[in-house]
């Protein structure tokens, strides 16, 4: 099979993936479709267990042992990562993705200095010697904004601040110029301040290197603030894509809509709103459309057939069976 | 500075508790319903008023309670634990001769157990669900499941009755015991340069060892395969793996020694296990340490020698109980703020 | 605590009876349980011999029409004393368990809600007691009592209350500052109505998981200080007890021995396996908040 060589640095195509527990099988990503063009910042938004970190997890191939990617396909600078070996598979992770996570006390081991968590990380991607790599992370340290970078190379995870932490983070995903980022919530556990100096650190680090990124967050500022576009997943679905500005300022899912109303972006700015009802029970999912029994608008269609992702414009896509309709009555 | 601190302070919390225990077995002194006086001088010996009032008096048994509880601690400190009402001989010379009896086996239980149980955890862990770990599971749940008089008898039975190896005591009958340095045969026989007199006291050891090390072998199996396999599903392996490492570099550099804190906490109780199951196994092995003497002292309504057996016996365990706890110091750099 | 049919807690003994209907090795763990229950309660009608008379003319005979597992060294019958040793090993067992229960939950409690000198004081008290490496000082107590099952039986729940107070303290300390109780307090509700009445349910599940978690270790003991001459006292039978006697004639008549502890293993298995299933069920991230990410 030919794949036509495109210029994204991701692609994910109908992605599934299920959770095995002891309650049954639960559909954590049903069909999910994205794509991150190379140099681009792609925010992914969605409520809490929306499927957006596993997502995040299935494209670096770290899923837990009772996930399954059941069908799909994911591309990562034209290459299918689901088909690499496992040896592949650490070479990418090794030298071209980076992760970072929300909760940075859980992503640095507890018992190792931070410096020897940079410099192994270092040791591995660019094959420095221990001495080169020891002068190289306390030049990421200080780059990122740590003074005395020698000093908090000698300290445990828990000797530091969050903010200090996650920096440490960064600066272990950036030692391998990645050729794309996959930060899943960086900042939901800093304070506001912090939240903002690490947001403004990684635009300015995108802008200098060319790397692409692919943040999961449910703020959509943040979004707004950081990325050109958004993907807004529900129910293990990207229900909605597109340019950032298109998206917040004619949102055409009623999901998203509700999302940014409850964001306050749109609309009347005077009274919160939220969005009625909670996610369907993903292990026995309905066969229409996830979001039909919590939609104002849904009709007879949206609860009979799952709706699929139109294109709307040349950049933007929306599952949604009212666009069709809309898109077929403008025809 | 911390580091300091908290050492001090473990100490001084240990040495709290060992108060504590001695003001128990002080408390259960009390509580006897028996008359030491009359047990020592027996029933002849009851019958002269004058006798009976001077071991009394010797005893301090007149006195008011607290200052009866001084002169206890003041002989136990003294190393004085009172006198065998059965060996009519001052217990601390039994324990003597006993205490490294029990301690050399319980450091040789644990440390089989312990050299069996990790390895056999982290394979179980790594190679979850296949074969290996089914069979040490199934292994660790049934080893935990019996009691270690059982599978003593069974070990005999097997090992020494039906195969012949060395089934009791600390030494084979035509060797003499090692000239006493330590008290520990095993370093004794290599101290006297006698590697025939070592192969013979490790052969003895093995089997007592190892039945008394069951629970614990088992325990530990499981703690360390479920401690790893929540350590694998943390961030932080994430990260590693992000790195690009190999899966056996995630698994022994980041994963264990993280997975290793469990085990490690459990250490003291697992020897504290060991010093307790003691009573049974040197039982059933006819051991001649402080758990054997436990039991003799019981049917023979030996009193001093059974509370001041248990005493020890807490106090050791105590003393292990400091020593993991700094251990747990040194493999875990966040206990060290704390 | 409401009994309302949507109640957190009765959708939470649900789930939970669901997750250990749905492993067979629980199920057959609780019916190998309920088995030797019933052995226990039918002792008496299932023995064809009472299990202390003694039959001087047929000492050690084998497995026979007459005497299905044979006769031990007095002669007595094996089948009615293994029958009858079950009594012991799974009611005495209850016994301790509860009485552990009983002792260690109002303690933990209390220590846990009023804090301060109280709470220093109890927890320093089970230091002490959890400082005697295993049964020793349950031997001791057990002694200065006076031997006996009922006298092993206490000393061990004596013993064994300090882990069940440590867990109810635990959960007590972590519930005491949580919204619900505040709002308790502010609708004019004393301590004792919102310890037992408001605090307490959440200590259940713990409580339920550590007694199943303590009956192996508990029959375990008990079986040990028969074994060792401070519980059940001989000619009575109980499984230590056989297994102490037996041991003197190893090597000529090793199942004597043998037997009773691998019935012993079959219920102390059976009570770790439904242990084990039970608190994996009550695990909320191994039961299925994992769609949660």
């Amino acid at each position: 099979m030919v794949k036509i060589l495109s210029n994204n640095i991701l692609s994910v195509e109908d992605l599934h993936v299920v959770f095995k527990t002891y309650l049954g099988t639960v559909h954590a990503l049903n069909g999910v479709y994205l794509e991150v063009g190379r140099g681009e910042a792609v925010g992914l938004v969605g409520e809490t267990g929306c499927g957006k970190s596993t997502l995040g997890l299935s494209i670096v191939r770290l899923l837990d042992e009772s996930a399954e990617i059941v069908r799909g396909k994911i591309f990562f600078n034209n290459e299918s990562i689901l088909e690499k070996s496992t040896d592949e598979m650490r070479e990418i992770r090794m030298k071209y993705i980076s992760l970072i996570f929300q909760d940075p006390t859980a992503a640095l081991n507890p018992v190792y200095r931070v410096g020897d968590q940079i410099v192994e990380a270092l040791q591995m991607s660019k094959g420095l010697k221990k001495v080169e790599a020891i002068e190289e992370s306390a030049k990421i340290l200080s780059m990122l904004g740590i003074p005395e970078s020698k000093k908090v190379m000698e300290q445990y995870p828990h000797e530091l601040s969050g903010g200090m932490r996650q920096r440490v983070m960064i600066a272990i995903a950036l030692s391998k110029n990645p050729l794309l980022l996959i930060a899943d919530e960086p900042t939901s556990n800093l304070d506001v301040t912090i939240q903002a100096q690490i947001l403004e650190l990684i635009s300015e680090l995108r802008r200098n290197t060319r790397m692409s990124l692919l943040l999961i967050t449910h703020d959509m500022g943040i979004v707004a603030q950081v990325c050109e576009k958004v993907a807004v997943m529900y129910a293990g679905q990207v229900i909605e894509f597109g340019p950032v500005r298109a998206v917040f300022k004619n949102p055409i899912h009623p999901y998203t809509r509700g999302l940014l109303k409850v964001a306050n972006l749109i609309g009347e700015k005077s009274r919160l709103e939220s969005i009625q009802g909670t996610i369907p029970d993903l292990r026995h999912l309905p066969p229409g459309c996830l979001f039909s029994s919590r939609c104002p608008h849904s009709f007879s269609k949206c609860v009979q057939i799952r709706p699929y992702s139109i294109l709307v414009d040349n950049h933007r896509s929306v599952a949604c069976w009212l666009v069709e309709d809309k898109v077929r009555y403008c025809l | 500075m911390g580091l300091l601190y908290y050492i001090l302070k473990r100490i001084f919390f240990g040495i709290l508790v060992i108060f504590g225990v001695l003001t128990l077995t002080f408390l259960i002194t009390k509580i006897i319903p028996q008359n030491p006086v009359a047990v020592w001088l027996g029933l002849e010996g009851m019958q002269y008023p004058e006798l009976v009032k001077q071991v009394t008096e010797l005893w301090k048994l007149d006195r008011p309670i607290w200052e009866q509880y001084i002169y206890y601690v003041g002989n136990v400190l003294r190393g004085d634990f009172g006198r065998s009402s059965w060996s009519r001989g001052p217990v601390i010379a039994d324990l003597a001769a006993r205490f490294p009896a029990t301690v050399e086996l319980s450091i040789f239980a644990f440390l089989i157990a312990m050299s069996i149980a990790i390895p056999t955890g982290i394979l179980s862990a790594v190679y979850r669900d296949k074969p290996i770990d089914h069979f040490s599971r199934i292994l660790s749940v049934v080893g935990i499941s019996g009691p270690s008089f059982w599978w003593g008898i069974i070990f005999l039975y097997i090992f020494y009755l039906q195969l012949g190896f060395a089934g009791s005591g600390r030494i084979g009958e035509g060797m003499s015991p090692p000239i006493t340095v330590t008290g520990f045969y095993l370093i004794d026989s290599l101290i006297e340069g006698r590697l025939d007199k070592f192969i013979d006291v490790l052969s003895h050891i093995f089997l007592p060892a190892l039945t008394l090390g069951i629970g614990a072998t088992g325990f530990t199996s499981r703690l360390t395969r479920s401690a790893l396999l929540e350590v694998l599903r943390k961030d932080y392996i994430k990260t590693a793996r992000m790195k690009g490492l190999r899966e056996r570099v995630v698994i022994y550099r980041h994963a264990l020694r993280n997975a290793l804190i469990a085990p490690v906490t459990y250490m003291g109780l697992l020897f504290g296990s060991m010093l307790g199951g003691s009573v049974f196994v040197e039982t059933v092995f006819t051991w001649r340490g402080m758990g054997q003497y436990i039991v003799t002292a019981i049917f023979a309504s030996d009193y001093p020698a059974l509370l001041a057996t248990t005493l020890v016996i807490a106090i050791i365990y105590s003393v292990a109980n400091i020593i993991v706890d700094l251990l747990y110091t040194v493999i875990d750099p966040r206990v060290r703020v704390g | 605590m409401k009994f309302d049919k949507d109640s957190p807690r009765i959708r939470e003994l649900k789930l939970t009876l669901y997750v250990i209907r749905k492993s067979k090795m629980a199920m057959v763990s609780i019916c190998v349980l309920l088995f030797f229950f019933t052995i226990a309660i039918l002792a008496p009608v299932l023995s064809p011999y009472d299990p202390t008379e003694v039959h001087p003319a047929e000492i050690f005979m084998p497995p026979s029409s007459k005497y299905p597992l044979g006769t031990d060294y007095l002669g007595r019958d094996n089948l009615s004393r293994i029958l009858y040793g079950a009594r012991y090993s799974m009611f005495a067992s209850l016994l301790v368990v509860v009485l552990t229960v009983l002792i260690g939950m109002p303690i933990g409690a209390v220590s846990g809600y009023l804090g301060g000198k109280v709470d220093e004081t109890l927890m320093r008290i089970t230091d002490i007691i959890l400082s005697f490496p295993g049964i020793t000082l349950a031997l001791l107590l057990a002694y200065v009592m006076g031997r006996g099952i009922f006298s092993a039986a206490l000393a061990l729940s004596l013993t064994g209350w300090t882990s069940m107070a440590r867990i109810v303290r635990g959960v007590v300390l972590s519930e005491k500052g949580k919204d619900y109780v505040i709002a308790a307090r502010l609708i004019g509700k004393n301590d004792f109505q919102i310890l037992f009445g408001e605090i307490m349910p959440n200590c259940m599940y713990p409580v339920i998981i550590q007694a199943v978690m303590m009956m192996g270790t508990v029959i375990i003991s008990l079986a040990g200080l028969s074994f060792i001459g401070v519980g059940v006292q001989p000619p009575e039978p109980d499984w230590g007890v056989i297994i102490a006697e037996g041991r003197q004639y190893l090597l000529e008549y090793p199942w004597l021995s043998i037997l009773p502890g691998i019935l012993m293993i079959t219920v102390v298995l059976s009570y770790n396996l439904v242990g084990d299933r039970l608190r994996d069920a009550l695990d909320p991230r191994l039961r299925g908040e994992l769609a949660a990410k």
